[in-house]
């Protein structure tokens, strides 16, 4: 085996890689002591720990999509935290409910880190086993260390935490972690919990209010509501939670990177502001006993060509900007042209999902990874109902692969079912009209118009121009003047009417002008003395001579 | 420790300094390094000046010029005038007011309200940066500077239901602009339409240490007695007179300047209507 000084921590390269992963397997198969295979499974349990946070720095800086070297790191660095937790778990296991050994506070405590931290890296559709967390809770909980603070080391730092805040943070993490939320949002949401340690407190009884539950005796993660069976069950309120969501937007204010250090200070504060976003809606309290989401009707799978992005739904779902290819020619109505546009864009270029279920709010798609590439939680999704219908606007809110099937699982938030392409004219162009140009417009579904929108680039929103449409035989001026919803890259924007034009022009007739005439005061000006002797010429302003 | 051998240094092209090693080579004697506090050059004033005449006739003392070179100038405290209009704001109106103003409040209340104590304008470059991209990240396209449109924004987000994004945009133009007080009046507005009655008490209690002798005070009072009957900062308590109002609930001010022509409503309906007639005539 080797020891910690031979291993390198550099998990960026493959044979570092190897070797981490061969003294994982050689403590795995080891016949040593209890003594001595838990000091080596701290000891590789710190050194994964210090070798993923120099690696995920890298790793989550990147705003791009993964490349296939990224997903295999992080799918190694699942792996390897699957396999620590499987030899902890095993060396747990090996004292029988023994928990008197010294050492075993800190097993139990690493163990339910490397289960968290395995969810993190992992996030698949089939999730993780949750009874061997809360029997690890439960052995802590009769070995009375439930609450005993330790020190561990995690994203290199140590942290002074108990059990239950660990487990509690592992429940948190596997719930928030569902695919709703990109890896780097992921990872700010971490490092929040991490710093929202004195807020992650376990209740036996029911609190009331918005608050989630873990029941001890199934193979579940954390619920909604009363505990429903006799089993244990532990309770842990969100309104702390949402207290320390506060703080964080009041640091924001202030200028404060909320943690000041660690890779997530790095990331861009959009991403900041979508997970506070996201944690806003995840910690408000349940709507009474109203269901959280709409009922969903399968699909069997409907074969559907979709458009990622407001550029390609235009460019393939309306047909803006397409290049034929040719010079412009003078028979518009020339079918060459249509068919040169239409074989631009090859089956090969095309993306495929199917539809899996739906809803009045959503849909659900499934789809191969070669189809799913690039797409990604918050961008929008476009598609045609049916053969010449009305395309269909949505935002993508989860995604998440299997861990098996080589599927990805996507979820789609409705915004319009009808949108209408509509061609937008800016009232004042610096450029010739080539800042014009087509939008979708998404119908609200209250008839006065009040929720009616635009998708729209994030830099046509800051332009604040106004703009000019024809709609039939009406003209409207219109301005953007608020945000409904956004995504990566797009701006759900709502608008107002402006008045078309200027007030005319009063003409007065028989105008009148006031008499502009005037006339100059005359100056007294000194009379010239005839024996005046001038000393210096700059003595008056006008010699006698002309004044004579 | 290194075991590599360091190089020589070379200077431009790669070419090593020849005349330096042939001079340490023949035991060239040492410079004289002088205390650097001698070379410090008297103050100067700003400005071009004639060069004074050289002290020594036999050659420039690179040394000296070179020690000269690292001493850092004294310079004055720049005065910057974006400090002095923060100040040279227009005071408010003053009027007579009988409400006393409670000083047991809780700073976590309202601290971010108060320019007392959080001054953007103070905040280091970083941080400054920071709240910046904040602020562009989660209010786009507004200029907290502009009163009148943060206000409209702020009402638009309370009318898309989204009463927390109104209430927090007012609070960062309030840093921004303390001494609008449109703004701090909007925010009290929208706290009484979410009958958010501590919110309003807090929000009161810092537009009155902010604006303490504001004209539009009574109708704050007259809003907040409605809200939180018997609160001491509203004055005494009296419930609404039967003449100050008919409806179920006292009039609002319009803080929030909500247009009275509804001329848009109708135009925003005739719009729907049209684009919807546009998609039916497409899809066939």
């Amino acid at each position: 085996m080797k020891t910690k000084s031979s291993l390198s921590l550099q998990f960026q390269r493959p044979e570092a890689r190897a070797d981490f992963e061969k003294a994982r397997r050689d403590l795995k198969c080891a016949e040593t002591s209890f003594d001595e295979q838990a000091d080596a499974f701290l000891e590789l349990s710190t050194q994964l720990d210090t070798g993923v946070s120099r690696a995920k720095r890298e790793l989550l800086s990147t705003s791009l999509t993964w490349n296939e070297e990224n997903q295999s790191l992080m799918l190694w660095i699942h792996q390897q935290h699957r396999g620590l937790l499987e030899t902890g778990t095993k060396l747990v296991q090996s004292r029988q409910g023994d928990t008197r050994h010294l050492v075993m506070p800190q097993l139990v405590m690493h163990c339910i880190l490397h289960w968290a931290e395995a969810v993190k890296w992992g996030a698949w559709r089939e999730r993780d086993e949750y009874q061997p967390l809360h029997d690890l809770y439960l052995l802590a909980g009769s070995g009375r260390f439930l609450d005993t603070p330790a020190t561990i080391m995690a994203d290199g730092r140590g942290h002074t935490v108990t059990v239950e805040k660990l487990y509690l943070r592992a429940l948190l993490l596997d719930r928030f972690a569902s695919g709703s939320l990109t890896r780097q949002q992921v990872e700010i949401v971490d490092a929040w919990l991490w710093h929202w340690q004195g807020s992650l407190k376990a209740e036996r009884a029911f609190p009331g209010g918005a608050s989630l539950r873990a029941d001890l005796d199934t193979n579940t993660g954390l619920r909604e509501g009363a505990a429903k069976s006799e089993g244990p069950a532990i309770y842990v309120r969100l309104e702390p939670l949402e207290t320390e969501r506060r703080k964080i937007v009041r640091e924001m204010h202030r200028g404060h990177m909320v943690p000041p250090h660690g890779c997530t200070a790095d990331l861009r504060i959009e991403e900041h502001v979508v997970v506070l976003d996201y944690l806003r809606r995840a910690l408000r309290p349940a709507d009474g006993d109203a269901p959280q989401r709409a009922p969903r009707e399968q699909q069997a799978g409907l074969r559907l060509e979709v458009w990622i992005g407001l550029s390609e739904i235009l460019a393939r779902g309306v047909g803006v900007g397409t290049e034929t290819g040719r010079y412009r020619a003078l028979q518009m109505n020339d079918p060459a042209i249509e068919q040169q546009s239409r074989q631009r864009f090859a089956d090969a270029a095309r993306r495929y999902l199917w539809m899996s279920d739906s809803s009045a709010t959503g849909f659900g798609f499934e789809a191969l990874e070669s189809d799913a590439a690039g797409i990604e939680v918050g961008d929008l999704i476009g598609w045609r109902k049916g053969l010449g219908g009305a395309i269909i606007l949505g935002k993508i809110m989860r995604r998440m692969p299997s861990s098996t099937s080589g599927q990805v699982f996507i979820g789609v938030q409705l915004l319009t079912e009808n949108a209408v392409p509509m061609p937008l004219h800016q009232v004042v162009t610096f450029d010739n009209g080539m800042a014009d140009g087509t939008y979708m417009f998404v119908p609200g579904d209250d008839d006065s118009g009040r929720h009616d929108g635009f998708v729209i680039s994030e830099k046509t929103f800051e332009l604040q121009a106004t703009y000019n449409a024809h709609v039939g035989q009406d003209h409207f001026s219109l301005k953007f003047n608020r945000v409904r919803s956004r995504g990566r890259g797009w701006i759900l924007a709502g608008f107002e009417i402006v008045p078309a034009k200027a007030p005319d022009v009063v003409m007065v007739q028989d105008l009148t002008l006031p008499n502009f005439d005037f006339t100059l005061d005359p100056i007294q000006l000194p009379e010239a003395k005839p024996d005046e002797e001038i000393a210096l010429a700059w003595d008056r302003e006008l010699s006698p001579r002309l004044l004579a | 420790m290194s075991s590599i051998p360091r190089p020589i240094p070379t200077s431009l092209f790669g070419l090593p300094p020849i005349g330096a090693m042939m001079k340490s080579a023949f035991g060239a004697p040492p410079k004289k390094h002088k205390p650097a506090a001698h070379h410090a050059p008297a103050q100067k004033f700003a400005g071009s000046w004639p060069t004074p005449p050289a002290e020594d006739e036999v050659g420039v003392d690179m040394t000296k010029l070179l020690a000269a070179v690292k001493v850092a100038p004294e310079l004055s405290t720049i005065e910057w005038d974006g400090d002095r209009s923060r100040a040279a704001a227009p005071a408010a109106v003053t009027i007579d007011s009988t409400a006393t103003l409670a000083t047991d409040i809780a700073p976590e209340e309202h601290e971010a309200l108060l320019p007392s104590e959080f001054d953007p304008g103070a905040l280091d470059p970083r941080r400054r940066k920071i709240r910046d991209r904040y602020i562009a990240a989660r209010f786009p396209g507004i200029d907290l500077q502009s009163a009148a449109r943060v206000i409209k924004s702020a009402r638009l987000y309370f009318e898309d239901d989204q009463p927390e994004l109104a209430i927090e945009l007012l609070d960062m133009a309030a840093q921004e602009v303390p001494h609008e007080s449109p703004i701090w009046l909007a925010r009290l507005e929208l706290l009484f339409l979410m009958r958010d009655a501590d919110g309003f008490v807090a929000a009161a209690r810092a537009f009155k240490q902010s604006h303490p002798h504001h004209e539009a005070w009574s109708e704050v009072e007259r809003l907040g007695r409605a809200l939180i009957p018997g609160e001491a900062l509203f004055g005494e308590k009296s419930g609404p007179r039967d003449h100050d109002h008919y409806g179920p609930w006292p009039h609002t001010p319009n803080w929030i300047q909500a247009p009275w022509d509804l001329t848009p409503e109708i135009a925003a309906a005739d719009f729907h209507r049209s684009a919807l007639r546009l998609a039916g005539r497409a899809a066939h």
